[in-house]
């Protein structure tokens, strides 16, 4: 507290002090339990960002691991058993352990930085996201490792899943590791609501939010409303199997078809959480790469509100072939074709974009395009096993497998690659490899229509999904063969990547501020920025404000420098409400989600762990929110 | 469950009238009071209560055997003699008896195959021993019968007659009519054939054996075969209404009451349940399982046939008591073949051609409908019916039966049928059953409970004219026993918690009870002494916390031990003394 | 506290490792050692063949097996005697109390060759492997502390908790009368 009848506030400080005043208040303490204790969102990004390629890298090794077992009939390189584990594993490492948190991690960096404000909301809940989401990670690994790799599908269907089929806790450990990166992504969806909603930069009304930023925002509403659903389910999964409840037990009055409602009423609403940031993030970075403002800002808002709204109708589609009354059936075919209509609004109004723009082809533009190609065919594939009669053809197929890597890698995965190499910059303060990018983007292309298209064929041929082999007198082992040695060629495009990434961290290009002349907020401040982000709160005219103020920016000031304050703008109209404050660093989440952790894990052996895991769970909440006698305590 | 306090019964009669007024009302309540108090402090002695009416029982004395397994098997009158036949492993004990009470005079201990501890399916009692001219006829657990000489206990032959290695075991009593010894087998439980033998009274050996499945010629179906209903009739039906060879492991077992009319020379009985009882295993009517035989007393041929349960869902069985009679029967006079089924109804045919009379239900029942269909039977209730992978939930009667295979009594001149009724229903789930021999062949996880309101049990008095009841007496626990008829106008019962009440039997009120050293799962029998004087006799035993369902080491955490039974006698106290006691009481 | 943090790895190691092992096929020697059991002369108890230690008695602590014995003991007609554990026409499994003993080698030889009060034999229809399955979950039956690999419940009526609760934990009741 300063000894000053008046508080310092930034106006009253020499513009050369500014900085240091500021970076005093808001860095991270140096050192192991700086690091441990910090709530920098930018520090918790970066983590969540390389905790979350880990997993990738993790995956595809998994991935490349069944390709091996796939490539030659009656392979011999893994048993039933460990196969079992390992498609597990992957798809639900893949899902659960990277899509969802990368999508979520760039959101925790970029957004506060968009919306031109000094740190994200609840930032110790943010610190406790990034440890739970580490904590419910190496349990599924570490379980793998010790042969308790959940072994019963990604999706985890009951009876197999049930205590009578799934001895041991191999399908425990799957159903705990969901509610710990539940939690995780819940506590971000909060976050970001909260800080979209207020905590703008003055000026940036509704319509002016950079569309990634939309796209987030929807996002967190999908999340928050479709995750509880995934939570009862394997939290009546867990109480089945320890406690002996009867949920999924028909005989006892349960229902076995409970487990693929509850499941898909997240399920899908889950694949457009993933999907939907890719969208941001290209709509976001379109205008970099054709020199252009985006066209159609509106149609695109309310195509991503439409999507986020129609994906809670598509669910039954993922069980075409249960045996549910037609009529239903009918309804669910019509709102999954129907959700390709905004999807294709989004993308006519990128090709306008770029129709109308004059096109810079660089690494991540070359990317974006891979994505229209490679979501679009899987956008078509989708809207073919809509159908419900196709579906019964293909379902539990490899059609299904080459659908949803289509749209998950075109649709998911080139968007983040390109958003990779665009705020890569940003984030490190370097460029990477424009040379080795178009080779990443060329082999990553290539490779994955090489290994992905055939299995169209596969599945039109009748190759089912999760067989750990095949026998030789099926005609599969031909694109077998050529499937699993494209997918070498796939991984040398991400192995390059990787490399790409590490390297360039050391010994990349230097980048200044706006090394792509882009037009969003994160761009009006150095690369990689200071722990608070702005000097000054800027101040915002129009969608991209750095397009529209060329020169100086307008700001906002009268914040404080001796603790860690922000701005709170009111909801539609980005007026200024109130300074408040932000927490500083606290060694309180860690040991929440250590406390966490411990309670959920042991809740996999025995009820009573509830019991006795909640009093030290209580006891770090109350050091989280015991008061400190900081100046920021006085809100 | 919950046992009610001291046994007081409620009683209630048909035409609305509370008949507990006045000083029987107060008796009884002090008879309830004194009862609960009394037997605790004076266990295994006799606390009689006199009521208003004089009617009592005086013991005159007992005897204990050493058996701690469930005794079915009430004592029978041999020149003098009381022969008591323990359950497995069997000893038969001939007992003189007069105003000083019981003394054993001959003892008979046949060779037992303890191995047959595993193939009874429903406790180790064996029905009584049957006498006819000077020779006393027993049939044991492991599948021998045995003839002995009645006066002095001496073995006159023992043949091996079930083959105990397939499941097959011996429950009911044999039937000694002229110069024969029917008998029939049980083991529906293991996937047996069920039979019917005739073994030559003076020397065992098998004269015929007519089967309960299979083609026409094993069956008995023959020229004389002259069914009532069309549906019985047509080629091997036996064998054609099973899945290809399921016939052969199909049940029918002949484990209940033989009737023979000498008359008209036939000899009747019912079949036992088809195995197993999952029923989506054997598709078909599942000829000739859980019905009613009429066949020839000389050579077996069937005469005619009625299905109670055509393709039974639920364990219905018709093992449940036979009672002939000769009655006006709407007017005119017809030769009656009574019988009280497992299911819950009783049936009264015509015992010359078949024809059912009237069926009616005397306990709780959902699994039926009314009415008869074309082939007699009663109508299966659609949602009650029972499918593999299925719960089906609140099924009344449970598959333990309705009344036990002597739980019924006649009283030609009131017309009165009284009925040991068991009101139970049960959760019955079907599962796939494999066929190993010598091991059970069921199919089903059973829970037995008590039915929607009321208590478990019930003694009826069933109006046989009017197919109603006229009184009933609600009991706790199911009756498992029978009842006697005094023809002073008295029913006489025991049941499953020890007491031994006697009912008046024109309303059904209490006159008098006793608690005794264990529960009652037999009849009580009316003999006469040496002296001329006439005696009752009970014999309890009911064989451990599960009573007969199970062998003496039931756990009943588990709501599917004891048949289904571990779910309802949960709450059942503990016998006073274990083992089997035999009462006599010496009426005034 | 290095030392401790890698013994603790190496006991989770260990017990993981055990509990969910999934061995679909023994070999055939083994196997065949398995079936070498000694009982005493009067059937009761005996000393566990070598190979079985050696094993680290695999059928007690694995969850795949346990529930494979759980199956096989529907599957082979145990529930029509033995009800699920409460006793029928058969003696109680679920009362702690064993007439011809309770170690794995007794139950082993009550499978295997029956007992002369009842208990069919059935070494002529199950494999030796199934047979120690199924004493492995005999073992969670009548058991007064559930172990962590012990079954939960089927997807079948509610006849008794299940044997990961430990449903013959309350005290023994008085031993039968014979």
């Amino acid at each position: 507290m300063s000894a000053a009848s008046s508080p310092p506030l930034d106006i009253d400080i020499r513009h050369e002090e500014l900085d240091g005043r500021l970076a005093e208040t808001w860095r991270t303490r140096p050192g192991f339990w700086g690091a441990l204790a910090t709530v920098d969102h930018k520090v918790i990004g970066r983590r969540y960002i390389a905790t979350a390629f880990v997993f990738l890298i993790l995956g595809g090794i998994l991935a490349l691991a069944m390709r091996w077992q796939l490539a030659r009939p009656e392979g011999r390189l893994v048993s039933p058993d460990l196969y079992n584990q390992i498609f597990t594993m992957h798809g639900a490492n893949m899902m659960f352990l990277f899509a969802v948190p990368v999508m979520e991690a760039m959101a925790v960096y970029l957004v506060p930085l968009m919306l031109g404000t000094r740190n994200i909301a609840f930032p110790r809940l943010n610190a406790f996201s990034y440890w739970i989401y580490l904590a419910g990670g190496i349990l599924l690994w570490v379980s793998f490792a010790l042969n308790m790799g959940p072994d019963i599908g990604w999706f985890g269907y009951v009876p197999l899943s049930g205590p009578q089929f799934s001895p041991g806790k191999r399908a425990d450990i799957w159903a705990q590791m969901i509610t710990f990166t539940e939690i995780a992504a819940l506590a971000v969806a909060v976050e970001i609501v909260v800080t979209v909603f207020k905590q703008r930069a003055p000026g940036m009304t509704l319509d002016r939010i950079p569309l990634f930023v939309w796209a987030m925002l929807v996002t967190s509403f999908l999340v928050m409303l479709a995750m509880p659903a995934i939570m009862v389910a394997s939290t009546s999964l867990i109480l089945d199997r320890l406690v002996g409840t009867h949920f999924y037990n028909p005989a006892e009055g349960g229902d076995v078809l409970l487990w693929q409602h509850l499941f898909w009423f997240f399920g899908h609403p889950e694949v457009y959480i993933i999907f939907l940031p890719a969208t941001g993030m290209i709509s976001s970075m379109l205008p970099a790469f054709v020199r252009r403002p985006v066209f159609g800002y509106l149609p695109l808002v309310l195509s991503m509100v439409t999507i986020g709204i129609l994906s809670f109708g598509l669910w039954v589609h993922h069980m075409f072939t249960t045996g549910l009354p037609r009529l239903g059936e009918s309804f669910f075919t019509a709102s999954s074709m129907a959700i390709a209509v905004p999807a294709g609004v989004q993308i006519f109004c990128w090709i306008a974009t770029i129709w109308d723009g004059r096109p810079v082809y660089r690494t991540p533009f070359l990317f974006i395009l891979a994505f229209f190609f490679t979501f679009v065919l899987g956008g078509m594939t989708g809207v073919m096993v809509a159908s419900v009669p196709l579906d019964t053809q293909v379902h539990d197929t490899y059609f299904v497998v080459a659908h949803f890597h289509y749209v998950l890698i075109g649709g998911a995965v080139f968007p983040l690659m390109a958003a990779i190499y665009f705020w890569y910059p940003k984030m490190v303060g370097r460029m990477m490899s424009e040379r080795i990018g178009r080779w990443v983007a060329g082999l990553t292309f290539v490779g994955f229509n090489l290994a992905f298209f055939p299995m169209h064929i596969l599945g039109l041929q009748g190759m089912p999904r999760r067989i750990y082999t095949y026998q030789t007198d099926v005609p599969w082992s031909g694109l077998n063969l050529f499937v699993s040695l494209s997918t070498v060629i796939l991984a040398a495009g991400f192995l390059l990547f990787f490399i790409d990434a590490v390297r360039s961290a050391r010994r990349g290009e230097p980048a200044g501020e706006n090394p792509w002349g882009a037009p969003s907020l994160e761009w009006a401040t150095t690369s990689p920025p200071p722990p608070y982000n702005f000097a000054r709160i800027p101040v915002v005219t129009g969608r991209n404000p750095l397009w529209d103020e060329r020169g100086d920016m307008p700001v906002a000031s009268g914040l404080r420098v001796d603790r860690r304050e922000l701005l709170i703008t009111s909801v539609a109209d980005a007026i200024p409400e109130a300074r408040d404050s932000s927490p500083r660093d606290s060694i309180w989440p860690f040991w929440a989600a250590i406390a966490t952790s411990a309670m959920l894990i042991g809740s996999i052996f025995s009820p009573w762990a509830v019991v006795w895991g909640s009093i030290p769970v209580a006891i770090t909440l109350v050091g989280w929110f015991w008061p400190k006698g900081t100046p920021e305590d006085d809100a | 469950m919950t046992a009610s306090t001291a046994g007081f019964a409620t009683i209630r009669q048909s035409d609305g009238h509370d008949p507990s007024g006045g000083s029987a009302a107060r008796w009884g309540i002090v008879a309830a009071i004194a009862a609960s108090v009394g037997w605790l402090l004076l266990s295994g002695t006799a606390v009689a209560q006199e009521s208003a009416s004089g009617f009592s029982l005086r013991l005159v004395g007992t005897f204990r055997t050493d058996n701690p397994n469930a005794h079915l098997a009430a004592p029978v009158m041999a020149g003098g003699r009381l022969l008591l036949l323990t359950p497995f492993p069997h000893r038969l004990t001939a007992l003189r008896l007069g105003p000083e009470g019981l003394h054993p005079e001959w003892r008979f201990t046949p060779e037992t195959d303890r191995m047959a501890e595993g193939t009874a399916c429903c406790g180790l009692g064996v029905r009584s021993p049957a006498v006819a001219g000077g020779r006393a006829f027993l049939n044991t657990a492991d599948g021998r019968t045995i003839a002995l000489d009645a006066a002095s206990g001496t073995k006159i032959w023992e043949m091996r007659t079930a083959d105990r290695g397939s499941g097959e075991s011996l429950a009911s009593s044999p039937l000694p009519v002229g110069d024969k010894v029917l008998i029939g087998n049980a083991g529906d439980d293991f996937g047996v054939r069920g039979w019917l033998k005739a073994l030559d009274a003076t020397s065992g050996a098998t004269l015929w054996t007519r089967y309960s499945t299979g083609p026409d010629e094993d069956v008995g179906i023959g020229p004389d075969f002259a069914p009532f209903y069309k549906i019985a009739r047509g080629r091997d039906l036996g064998a054609a209404t099973w899945p290809p060879g399921a016939w052969e492991r199909g049940g029918g077992s002949v484990s209940g009451p033989l009737m023979a009319d000498t008359g008209l020379g036939l000899v009747f009985h019912g079949t036992g349940r088809p195995a197993p009882l999952n029923p989506d295993q054997r598709p078909g009517e599942n000829r000739w399982t859980s019905g009613l035989f009429a066949r020839d007393l000389a050579t077996g041929a069937a005469r005619w046939f009625y299905q109670l349960a055509p393709h039974d869902q639920h364990g219905v069985s018709g093992t449940g008591p036979l009672i002939l009679a000769d009655r006006d029967w709407k007017g005119r006079a017809r030769k009656l073949l009574i019988h009280v089924g497992l299911n819950g109804h009783v049936y009264v045919l015509d015992r010359i051609s078949g024809e059912l009379l009237s069926a009616e239900a005397f306990a709780p029942v959902n699994a039926f409908r009314g009415g008869a269909a074309a082939s007699g039977a009663i109508a299966v209730a659609q949602e009650k019916a029972t499918r593999v992978g299925a719960t089906t939930r609140d099924v009344c009667p449970a598959w333990t039966g309705a009344t036990s295979s002597e739980g019924a009594a006649l009283s030609a001149e009131t017309g009165l049928l009284f009925i040991a009724a068991a009101r139970l229903c049960m959760d019955i789930e079907i599962r796939p059953a494999n066929y190993i021999r010598g091991t059970p062949y069921l199919g089903a996880n059973v829970r037995v409970k008590g039915p929607p309101e009321g208590g478990a049990g019930e003694l009826v008095a069933w109006r046989l004219d009017d197919a109603r009841p006229a009184w009933t007496v609600s009991e706790p626990y199911p009756l498992l026993g029978g009842p006697l008829w005094h023809p002073r106008g008295f029913v006489i019962y025991g049941t499953l918690d020890g007491w031994l009440k006697a009912l008046d039997a024109r309303d059904g009120r209490l006159v008098w009870q006793q608690r005794l050293a264990s529960g009652v799962v037999s009849a009580p029998m009316l003999v006469r002494g040496a002296d001329g004087a006439e005696y009752v006799t009970v014999l309890a035993g009911r064989g451990g916390a599960a009573g007969p369902a199970a062998g003496l080491e039931a756990d009943l955490r588990d709501a599917t031990a004891a048949r289904g039974f571990g779910n309802l006698l949960r709450g059942l106290s503990a016998e006073a003394q274990p083992g089997g006691t035999l009462y006599l009481f010496a009426l005034p | 506290m290095r030392a401790v943090a890698i013994a603790g790895l190496a006991a989770l190691l260990a017990a993981g490792c055990q509990r969910e092992e999934r061995d679909l096929r023994l070999d055939p020697p083994v196997t065949a050692a398995l079936d070498q059991v000694a009982p005493m002369a009067n059937a009761v108890g005996g000393a566990p063949p070598d190979v079985l230690g050696a094993l680290g008695e695999p059928y007690e602590g694995n969850a795949y097996n346990l529930s494979e014995g759980k199956r096989l003991y529907s599957w082979f007609n145990c529930k029509g005697c033995h009800a699920d554990g409460g006793g029928a026409s058969g003696p109680a499994l679920l009362d702690g109390w064993w007439r011809y003993g309770s170690d794995p080698v007794s139950l082993f030889v009550t499978l295997r060759d029956g007992r002369q009060n009842g208990m069919p034999a059935y070494g002529d229809k199950l494999t030796t492997e199934q047979i120690w399955q199924l004493v492995g979950y005999l073992r969670t039956v009548g058991v007064s502390s559930a172990s962590f690999a012990a079954p939960s419940r089927n997807d079948e009526m509610q006849s008794r908790p299940a044997e990961n609760r430990a449903p013959a934990s309350a005290e023994l009741g008085t031993p039968p009368s014979r």
